[in-house]
């Protein structure tokens, strides 16, 4: 199986000055992570708050300084962030920005890009008319779903979920992650699920790395972590929630 | 949008664009059906009483005062439009590069408005004029370049607060330019409180042209302006206080209009 993404010594400090006269304050937030997220599968990254989950995702995007290797075969990965009321642009309506995900792609057509926006709405379980609301008009699962086919709009092979479903209630969180895994299946996605909740990490992914303050201490099949920790951090993990 | 703005029953709104409305007829007929030339000097008609054939009463030149607020009104309007134009242009450019992309260029423009907006803007205007030279044209410029601090900043900040927001970094990795993001994917956002802010900047603006004018550096004489009319009934104002009335009440519907349908629009 190909690696789509290979990490490689990954290393990101923040360095910040308290005054503009003290001296540069350096924080390292990740200590040289290695691991690769390999073709169609779900990888999870499970770590606790401020263990530097998020930094992974933002150095894969290059949206940090970081050094150390990172090596893409998908050219456009996209990302499903968090908080799904700040991830759509509360001025736009939905339909506008599928279309725009596909413009900013080279789509000038705008009969293909309408086609297209529609074909992807009914994709992640929305009907047509969702296309002329605007985000505010939306709830919270819907949301996500429109985060989730916007994500998707632009073909993208591999994608980053942050926290996806961190924000949803029960329900509509077991709602998400059977979209997420549907769509994987249905598009040979790779994925890198990034989660503080071991449960959905178990029920969806087929491989799990456990982060602790910067530095991954255990990875492997999901089963097989689960089932056989050997790392003191995990079994900790483990037993907190089952 | 309208209808359903209409159908909250927005007193704001409604009288804000009924005495909107009133003011923009009135300008209309000023442009296109004033009834007197308004330089035209007669002696006999002095101070003449409002009548049916001048209404408003007629000036110490004997110029009819409707026509001249009609004009006047005109030439404020436009002063005011313009400066608005040149505050928000100069405003969103300035504002929008300064909180997008921060940094060593957000440090010294801002610093350089900082500077800017140390001085009351009247007299920033003031100092403009003395190097331009007096004028229509000049007054327009010098109070828009005396515009343009308050708005990049209210501009800046409204940025600032978008930058950070996901859907911007969602844009980012679809792979859209940043001047796509600043002005199709933020842009957008800070309407409503731009247009708050480009109402007010417009009743200053107003309040800024008459105060000019009745210094006398602003619209030339005989060319009637609001604030030129002011200043010049000043000296019979209990003799003909119509004369300074009509001016007055111009201005006072002007800035009342814009200020309810800007507060009217910025609610939402």
């Amino acid at each position: 199986m190909n690696n789509i993404v290979t990490v490689n010594n990954l290393t990101v400090k923040f360095s910040n000055r308290k005054s503009a006269f003290s001296k540069k304050v350096t924080k390292t937030v990740l200590d040289d992570v290695c691991f690769e997220v390999r073709e169609g599968e779900i990888l999870g990254l499970v770590g606790e708050s401020g263990s530097g989950k998020s930094t992974i995702a933002k150095a894969i995007l290059k949206l940090v300084p970081y050094e150390g290797e990172i090596h893409h075969e998908s050219d456009n990965p996209q990302m499903i962030f968090q908080d799904p009321y700040s991830a759509l642009n509360p001025a736009k309506k939905v339909g506008w920005l599928f279309e725009e995900a596909l413009y900013l792609k080279g789509e000038k057509d705008s009969l293909v890009r309408k086609a297209k926006a529609l074909e992807m709405i009914q994709m992640v379980g929305l009907s047509e008319e969702y296309l002329e609301r605007f985000p505010r008009e939306l709830s919270g699962g819907q949301r996500q779903r429109v985060c989730i086919g916007l994500a998707l709009m632009q073909n993208p092979k591999f994608l980053i979920a942050d926290e996806a479903v961190s924000a949803l209630d029960v329900t509509i969180q077991a709602q998400i992650l059977e979209l997420l895994k549907e769509l994987h299946d249905k598009m040979g996605l790779s994925i890198l699920f990034i989660s503080h909740d071991l449960k959905v990490v178990y029920n969806l992914c087929q491989r799990v790395m456990i982060l602790k303050s910067g530095k991954i201490v255990e990875s492997g099949e999901v089963k097989e972590v689960y089932t056989n920790p050997q790392h003191e951090y995990t079994k900790q993990l483990l037993s907190s929630v089952f | 949008m309208i209808k359903k703005l209409f159908k909250n029953k927005n007193l704001n709104l409604i009288i804000g664009t009924v005495i909107v409305a009133i003011m923009v007829l009135f300008m209309l007929v000023g442009i296109f059906a004033i009834p007197y030339e308004s330089t035209d000097i007669s002696a006999s008609l002095k101070f003449a009483p409002m009548s049916l054939e001048h209404p408003f009463g007629c000036d110490n030149f004997g110029r009819d005062i409707l026509s001249r607020v009609m004009e006047g009104t005109i030439a404020t309007f436009k002063v005011a439009l313009g400066t608005v134009i040149i505050g928000t242009f100069f405003g969103i450019i300035i504002g929008g590069v300064t909180g997008y992309f921060g940094g060593i260029i957000d440090e010294v423009l801002m610093r350089v408005i900082d500077a800017v907006f140390a001085f009351p803007s009247i007299l920033l205007a003031l100092l403009f004029i003395s190097i331009l030279g007096s004028g229509t044209y000049q007054v327009t410029i010098a109070l828009g370049i005396a515009f343009v601090p308050s708005f990049s900043r209210i501009v800046r900040a409204e940025f600032l607060k978008a930058k950070n927001m996901d859907y911007v970094r969602m844009a980012r990795l679809m792979g859209a330019s940043n001047i796509r993001i600043m002005f199709v994917h933020i842009l957008p956002n800070i309407y409503p409180v731009l247009i708050s802010s480009i109402m007010i900047g417009f009743n200053n603006a107003v309040l800024a042209e008459a105060s000019m004018s009745y210094l006398g550096i602003g619209v030339q004489p005989p060319e009637p302006s609001l604030g030129r009319m002011l200043s010049e009934a000043q000296t019979y104002i209990f003799k003909v206080p119509n004369y300074a009335l009509f001016p007055g009440i111009a201005v006072i519907l002007l800035i009342l209009g814009f200020s309810l349908l800007g507060d009217a629009l910025g609610e939402k």
